[in-house]
């Protein structure tokens, strides 16, 4: 293994953990090459007690923490891109779609506190296990599971919520 | 509670809960994205640098493939204009010293004030020589007008003075000790550039050979921020902190201190 290997085997990894605990699609690449730029200088000391990666995932939870506690991202607005009149394929249109699911992942685990959306995108969607998290948070096992099962149930309800309310306003355009 | 038991798999088919999870299951980056983070990455690290720190305990398995030589694309040079948050601070961004080499050299006089937007400095290959390598970086081309913290938006009240000052082809980097305002402010735009492409090293070293040669002494305010940014961006932190204490004695009022401020106390 080289760490071109470790990189390419890892990328998708690191970078999915990162938009999913808040890092913003034009800033992930960015943040990406900070994560494999400090697991690089830091590869002397890795000293191979965790899997590679448990180890970058911990590094790449630092750089997104360090993203969100930024000024400058705390300043930042974004601006919604103005609506297109152009009529969409099929395909675009799953597109769309999926990028507005992704939307309102982001959302609801905006609203997550950190520790919960953190154990959350690890197990349910990076598919780590329980004992694998609680080594990067340095937490134990028990504080893992109940972060998930408080995660779970808020997520849940964010998004019925969600959804009940896009049914009514869908249902009050209607009228 | 083990990784293949999933709560999506639990969910309700037609629930939301689920096609969320679903669709974030499924978000992958765009597909050149690996390669061209890889591209920069080999420029930042430097193959020479890297075959050293690959050779330590653990890693000692793990060694460096890549090879230094390559071309930084102009997307990837784009990408790394705007690392707002690399090592988790705020970048000094071209635009700010364009605005402060535009707030030096402005007439006092009160007339309107136009925001311009720069126009984009044509193609240009700039060589980097390291060691036996060669890296050639185009110039950057500006980000999204719609992202207001991109491109190089800056206050002028003259277009063409500044207009001119990006457009200007070539720098001299050596020579006489006298350089006029116009060819200082385009030494300093290109170390940036080179900051901003992923050669930090090779910024710093400019920086470090002005400094030592009492050049851009007109900028030197601007030099002395560039040179902290690229101390913090090679992961030079106590010479960057010690940068950054000279610097906030030399100029107790600039407008960068905050950000040097932040970029020091984040390391």
């Amino acid at each position: 293994l080289n760490f071109e290997s470790l990189y390419r085997s890892h990328y998708d990894f690191v970078w999915r953990t990162l938009r999913r605990l808040g890092v913003c699609d034009r800033n992930v690449e960015d943040a990406c090459q900070i994560v494999f730029l400090n697991a690089y200088r830091r590869l002397p000391q890795f000293e191979g007690r965790s899997s590679l990666k448990t180890w970058l995932c911990g590094i790449s939870l630092k750089v997104a923490s360090d993203y969100r506690r930024s000024a400058s991202v705390r300043r930042e607005k974004l601006v919604e891109p103005p609506p297109s009149e152009v009529p969409f394929s099929a395909e675009q249109q799953q597109q769309v779609e999926q990028r507005e699911r992704l939307e309102e992942v982001d959302a609801i685990l905006a609203q997550l506190p950190i520790e919960q959306r953190t154990v959350l995108v690890l197990h349910e969607l990076e598919q780590l296990t329980g004992e694998e998290i609680a080594t990067i948070e340095g937490i134990p096992l028990g504080t893992v599971r109940s972060r998930l099962r408080l995660a779970r149930e808020a997520f849940l309800l964010l998004a019925t919520e969600r959804s009940l309310s896009a049914g009514k306003k869908a249902a009050g355009g209607h009228r | 509670m083990n990784s293949s038991d999933r709560w999506l798999d639990h969910l309700p088919m037609d629930g939301r809960a689920r096609q969320l999870l679903l669709a974030a299951d499924r978000d992958r980056p765009e597909p050149n994205t690996a390669d061209r983070g890889w591209q920069a990455l080999t420029v930042s690290l430097g193959i020479a640098s890297a075959s050293a720190v690959a050779s330590g305990s653990a890693a000692a398995s793990i060694a460096t493939g890549p090879s230094i030589t390559s071309t930084i694309s102009v997307a990837l040079v784009a990408k790394s204009v705007a690392i707002g948050f690399t090592l988790g601070v705020g970048m000094i961004g071209s635009s700010a010293v364009a605005t402060h080499l535009y707030e030096k050299n402005a007439s006092p006089s009160g007339s309107a004030v136009a925001i311009v937007r720069l126009p984009a400095p044509s193609p240009r290959r700039v060589s980097v020589k390291r060691d036996d390598a060669e890296i050639e970086a185009p110039s950057i081309e500006p980000r999204d007008a719609s992202i207001p913290n991109q491109g190089a938006l800056i206050r002028q009240e003259n277009t063409h003075q500044m207009a001119e000052l990006s457009r200007v082809p070539s720098v001299n980097t050596t020579g006489s000790k006298k350089e006029s305002l116009a060819n200082q402010a385009r030494e300093l735009a290109e170390i940036k550039r080179l900051l901003d492409a992923g050669a930090a090293l090779e910024a710093k070293n400019r920086l470090q050979t002005d400094v030592a040669r009492r050049r851009l002494l007109s900028l030197a305010e601007d030099r002395d921020a560039l040179l902290v940014e690229a101390l913090v961006k090679t992961q030079r932190f106590v010479e960057a902190r010690r940068e950054a204490h000279y610097f906030f004695d030399r100029y107790p009022t600039s407008s960068y201190r905050e950000k040097i401020r932040r970029m020091v106390e984040t390391e």
